[in-house]
């Protein structure tokens, strides 16, 4: 498999290795997070009795979430550093940033998708969906975290808030992994893994590289920024990423 | 006075034999036997005084035995190592498996409890040698044994707390002022509980043995026989479902799990003391509430904050005020995530099908 998938020299480096560890870190913490936070948010099914006994009861569940949690808090950390001490982070989160042509361009997209419109709007280094990944995925890890410590630490948080509050961020800590998991656990598996062309898996995040021709349809602004209005198919070499 | 002081008290006899052995039958008339016996016995003042100094009355009142369930027995039908008279001072304690073993011929109650007594905390002090423990007659009464439900009957619901209470004093003070005890004893509802409905009758272990009813993981099953029914708990002005929504927080899960460290319901409303929240007396009186959960090894530094708020939330009912509203928006968020990216990926799987067919037909 590793021989077949060797690098196409069509291939663009569009993400560093050091991104492509945060997001390493990032996938495994967050999937330990959800299926240990899963086993209690779920107690009742037999999905929470099943992950309550493979992650080894009540104490031992809980000490893996609270060390991927710390896990979590140290890719924080260290993505706050790279977006702002790193020029290149910082270029990233500034591409990351949400736009008015965002909003344009998903609702050209869903033209596109009901036949309004014959193209795909042009999107730049990130879509609309990805932003939407990035932020709520940015967003949900630090009101998780927040919350997270709140219950971690509840006898000195109890000693703070009112036992009305506590409630209220158990009940939020629940939902919003939940929320989280379905949204990026969703739409992972469908985009990376079952969309098609793409069985079984687009490789970009194992190798950080996308192909010139996928740049093109799906990037159609950072490739013209890269490459001017020369077509995939106008490079000589070009093989085509999405042929059966 | 007649005593019998002077005689040498015979070596206590070993307690109930777990093998039964053959039931007697009525022999001689009762009148008569009772007469034979009654010659010591049948005197008010026939006493013996123990080698502690205490007295002890040898009176047995004839009238007692008829009207008890026994009524038809003799004196040596139980007391059957009597085979002379006088007979030795001490006599062996009356054996209750003689008769009530199942399958026995005299048609005697059969003891299906016998074996339960036996694994008791009560039946393994008492074949352990320890005279304090309970045998049969200290629960059920001795010469005038009547039916349970009879409430002359010693282990009568209404009475057992006063029986159980001869040995356990202090639970029996506690309980006495407890909501329980108040119902059962001063209102006469049977509906309420006496010390048999949570620790059971014959079986009862040790609270710490994780078998018994009220140990720690088995406590919230046991309080659920009656505070598991909302009709049972609306009648009592209970608002919510205590047990399913203790089941639903962190330490009904736990709890569930087997923790024995978290709280149970024992652990906040106390065992025997439980009190209506609303009484200042209550540990779980708002006001009681920082002490409580700030016992030793819960949560140290509980403060008032423990008592701003409600417990035993049902998330799903508008009762629990802010909690409700916002577990509301998140499931309508979660339903509207969940749609909104199902419909997305369709949207786009559709296109990107019909895309590759239309890509296909063309290239070829």
């Amino acid at each position: 498999m590793t021989a077949e998938h060797r690098r196409d020299p069509e291939e663009i480096q569009r993400f560093t290795a050091n991104e492509l560890a945060q997001h390493w870190v990032l996938m495994i913490t967050l999937t330990v997070l959800a299926l240990t936070g899963l086993a209690l948010f779920a107690h009742g099914t037999w999905i929470g009795k099943v992950l309550m006994a493979i992650e080894g009861g009540m104490e031992a569940r809980g000490a893996i979430h609270r060390f991927f949690a710390v896990v979590l808090m140290l890719l924080t950390a260290w993505h706050f550093l790279y977006v702002v001490f790193t020029e290149r982070g910082h270029r990233q989160l500034m591409e990351m940033l949400p736009r008015s042509s965002d909003l344009r361009g998903f609702v050209a997209l869903l033209g596109y998708y009901l036949g309004r419109t014959a193209e795909p709007p042009p999107f730049g280094r990130f879509t609309p969906m990805q932003k939407l990944q990035y932020w709520g995925a940015g967003m949900g890890s630090l009101m998780m975290i927040g919350t997270g410590l709140v219950l971690w630490f509840h006898t000195q948080a109890m000693a703070v808030l009112p036992k009305w509050l506590f409630d209220v961020t158990t009940i939020v800590h629940g939902y919003e992994g939940l929320i989280l998991f379905i949204l990026l656990f969703g739409w992972h598996l469908y985009i990376v893994h079952f969309s098609p062309g793409n069985f079984p898996m687009q490789r970009t995040f194992l190798s950080g590289r996308i192909s010139r021709q996928r740049l093109w349809q799906e990037h159609r602004l950072e490739y013209l920024e890269l490459f001017g209005d020369r077509s995939p198919a106008s490079f000589p070499e070009e093989k085509g990423e999405e042929s059966p | 006075m007649r005593t019998l002081a002077h005689l040498a008290p015979a070596a206590l006899a070993a307690a109930a034999a777990a093998q039964p052995v053959p039931a007697p039958t009525p022999a001689a008339p009762l009148a008569a036997e009772v007469r034979q016996c009654g010659i010591c016995h049948g005197r008010p003042e026939f006493k013996q005084v123990e080698a502690d100094g205490t007295v002890r009355t040898l009176w047995v009142d004839e009238g007692e035995i008829r009207r008890s369930v026994h009524g038809k027995w003799h004196c040596i039908d139980c007391h059957a190592d009597v085979d002379r008279i006088p007979h030795p001072a001490r006599l062996a304690q009356v054996n209750c498996q003689r008769c009530h073993f199942p399958g026995n011929p005299v048609g005697a109650p059969e003891d299906v409890n016998y074996e339960g007594y036996v694994k008791s905390v009560h039946g393994r002090l008492r074949l352990a040698g320890n005279p304090k423990a309970p045998a049969c007659q200290d629960c059920h009464g001795a010469h005038g044994v009547v039916k349970h439900t009879d409430p002359a009957s010693p282990v009568h619901p209404t009475r057992v707390p006063a029986t159980c209470g001869r040995c356990h004093v202090q639970i029996f003070a506690e309980y006495t002022t407890s909501a329980h005890g108040v119902s059962l004893l001063e209102k006469d509802n049977t509906e309420a509980p006496s010390c048999s409905s949570c620790h059971g009758e014959h079986g009862i272990l040790p609270a710490k043995e994780n078998a018994s009813a009220v140990s720690a993981t088995h406590i919230p099953e046991t309080c659920s026989t009656c505070h598991g029914m909302t009709e049972f708990n609306l009648r009592y002005g209970i608002p919510i479902n205590p047990v399913r929504t203790f089941r639903h927080t962190f330490h009904g899960i736990a709890n569930e799990l087997g923790s024995a460290r978290v709280a149970n319901c024992a652990s906040c409303h106390t065992a025997h003391n439980v009190l209506s929240a609303s009484d200042p007396r209550s540990t779980v009186n708002p006001a009681n509430i920082p002490t409580t959960c700030g016992k030793a090894g819960c949560h140290p530094g509980a403060n008032a904050n423990y008592a701003r708020g409600r417990f035993h939330i049902d998330p799903s009912s508008r009762d629990a005020g802010i909690i409700f509203w916002v577990a509301l928006f998140f499931k309508i968020l979660t339903i509207s995530t969940l749609a909104g990216l199902g419909v997305h990926i369709l949207l786009d799987l559709a296109k990107k099908l019909r895309h590759r067919h239309h890509g296909a037909a063309t290239r070829d």
